[in-house]
């Protein structure tokens, strides 16, 4: 194994630029933090985090022993990678914490919480996104749109009617809505309430597919496998082969083959916990400073190397 | 750089804060205002910034699972009118009105336009109509002869007069109006709404009939506001609002920190 050994200037480089992404991993996580508690009263928003990939990764995929036990890599080893594979640990992933959040009571009659795996469709004219948002309202046609006036899809009753997305909107009109646990909806009439179709709620098999877009919407990706509990016309789900690794992943928003249930009069919550957030916050805060401090460090070394030999 | 977008992020956050504390404060002010409808603030999140798009490749055969998505903050997407009925409070007034259930009663304002509202404290004017507190006809309108003597409002809206002599006339019958979207609604102050393009055109009924709700004679509808869950919104929001400026500190030492670095 040949070993090309760093020059004093390659490592106080190396010293550096580790530190300085380190530090720059830690302000984007603070950044990510200050999100989630910008939205601690969106209803429906799920907080999101950082992680990082650790720079030993890097090292153990240039490890090229084959004649020793493997075991914990020696510095030297370490050392051993050619300059250009020293990369930084800037290249984190983000992920969404989809886990249910507290569902709070406001009875009124336009808000829903959604209990378990399970969105709304909501048409934007960007095309159909997902929603858990549930402080809806009606537009001037008496149709049921979320709090940005699109409309809240229903499921369709035809198989025609699933290719013209604007057919399955929810004609509510004034009087009382009901909505059922299932997701039926209902309107008072005179002597009764009549049945104006059923929210169409979408579950989805492989969350980590789900992008967040703002406006209380997700995007779902070609992968997110979306199932449809309520469908029963223009919908075949037999055709959809799921991945065996996607079936077998732990669904942080619960199985998809328990159906959500619709809870009228209630809303779910942010699932930003305050407390989590704040000790993220110290952590990457000292991570940061101790990022800088290293920086400081590594600084005062090249200086007093240049030092050396003055007389 | 992103220190000062956790800035902007956090100012989002404190910004919404703000406009929940002002909407509940105006709740509260209300709470004992006949026929007021109290209001929540409601939140989005803004958009994401992709620092690293899903499904970048990260090698020639792997790709990235979820990417980088870094949020912007929070926005007040509105402010929604709950028209939850309030609780029905009994006076003795002949003239108080309440509507239980669905439906307002339309008031002409001075420049002719249409008003429409819950508060049925009514007066009878000087010419003998029909009007509100503001002395503002109550449309469709009610003329109340000189000589009543007693006023009956019946669950369906009809007006009947006793005169001096124990006659009994009837004078005609109020209207309710109701909306596809009551929530769209404009508040005008006054304890009066106006008719927008979000609340949809106004549907003139008779009380009792297709939905409309019943009248109530010598009751006031109080405002639907719960103290209790104001004042506990109120503390979540000071609350959070504090977390919001615990982040702004945060980023301020950090840049601190980072310009005396040498």
């Amino acid at each position: 194994m040949s070993v090309a050994p760093y020059s004093i200037g390659e490592l106080m480089e190396s010293g550096l630029v580790t530190s300085l992404s380190g530090a720059l991993a830690q302000s984007r996580r603070i950044e990510t933090l200050a999100n989630n508690v910008a939205n601690t009263d969106t209803p429906g928003f799920k907080s999101r985090d950082l992680i990082f990939e650790e720079m030993l990764e890097d090292a153990k995929a240039v490890d090229t022993r084959t004649d020793i036990s493997p075991g914990p890599l020696r510095k030297s080893e370490i050392l051993a990678r050619p300059a250009n594979e020293n990369r930084p640990v800037l290249h984190g992933r983000d992920f969404a914490n989809l886990k249910q959040g507290a569902v709070r009571q406001t009875s009124n009659p336009l808000d829903i919480a959604i209990q378990g795996n399970g969105f709304m469709e909501v048409l934007t004219p960007n095309g159909i996104r997902l929603t858990r948002a549930g402080n809806l309202s009606l537009d001037d046609k008496g149709q049921l749109v979320n709090a940005d006036g699109f409309l809240i899809l229903g499921e369709s009753k035809s198989a025609n009617a699933a290719q013209d997305p604007s057919k399955r909107a929810l004609q509510v009109g004034s009087g009382r809505l009901e909505i059922s646990q299932e997701g039926d909806v209902y309107r008072a009439v005179a002597g009764g309430h009549e049945n104006v179709g059923k929210l169409s709620l979408v579950q989805v098999e492989n969350p980590a597919a789900l992008k967040p877009e703002g406006n209380s919407l997700w995007e779902a990706g070609q992968d997110a496998f979306l199932k449809y509990p309520n469908q029963t016309a223009g919908r075949d789900p037999s055709s959809v082969v799921i991945p065996e690794e996607v079936l077998t992943k732990a669904n942080p928003l619960g199985p998809t083959n328990v159906k959500p249930q619709v809870h009228q009069g209630m809303l779910e919550a942010s699932n930003v916990n305050p407390v989590g957030q704040m000790t993220s916050l110290i952590e990457a805060h000292r991570l940061f400073e101790q990022n800088l401090k290293i920086m400081q460090s590594v600084g005062e070394m090249t200086g007093r190397l240049s030092e050396i030999g003055k007389f | 750089m992103s220190m000062l977008n956790t800035l902007n992020t956090a100012a989002t956050g404190m910004d919404a804060q703000s406009k929940q504390i002002e909407t509940i404060s105006n709740n509260l002010a209300n709470a004992d205002t006949t026929g007021f409808k109290k209001s929540r603030t409601d939140f989005q999140d803004l958009l994401y910034q992709n620092i690293k798009a899903p499904g970048a490749a990260t090698s020639a055969t792997t790709q990235n699972p979820t990417g980088v998505q870094i949020g912007a903050g929070v926005k007040v997407i509105g402010t929604s009118r709950d028209h939850e009925d309030g609780t029905l409070k009994p006076t003795s007034r002949k003239l108080d009105i309440a509507v239980e259930g669905i439906g307002f009663l339309a008031i002409q304002k001075p420049n002719g336009e249409l008003a429409y509202t819950r508060d049925g404290s009514l007066r009878v004017g000087p010419e003998g109509q029909l009007q509100n507190a503001d002395g503002y006809a109550v449309v469709p309108e009610i003329q109340i002869p000189e000589n009543t003597k007693d006023i009956n409002i019946t669950f369906d809206g009809r007006v009947q007069v006793r005169d001096e002599a124990g006659a009994v006339n009837d004078l005609g019958q109020l209207q309710l109006t109701s909306f596809a979207n009551d929530a769209g609604l404009q508040a005008e102050g006054g304890n009066l709404y106006s008719a927008t393009p979000a609340s949809g055109a106004p549907i003139p009924g008779t009380p009792t009939d297709g939905g409309l709700g019943r009248i109530h004679q010598g009751y006031l509808e109080a405002s639907n506001v719960k103290p209790v869950s104001e004042m506990t919104d109120m503390i979540r929001s000071q609350r959070v609002y504090e977390l919001n400026s615990k982040i702004i500190s945060t980023a301020d030492q950090m840049m601190n920190s980072l310009n005396n670095i040498r």
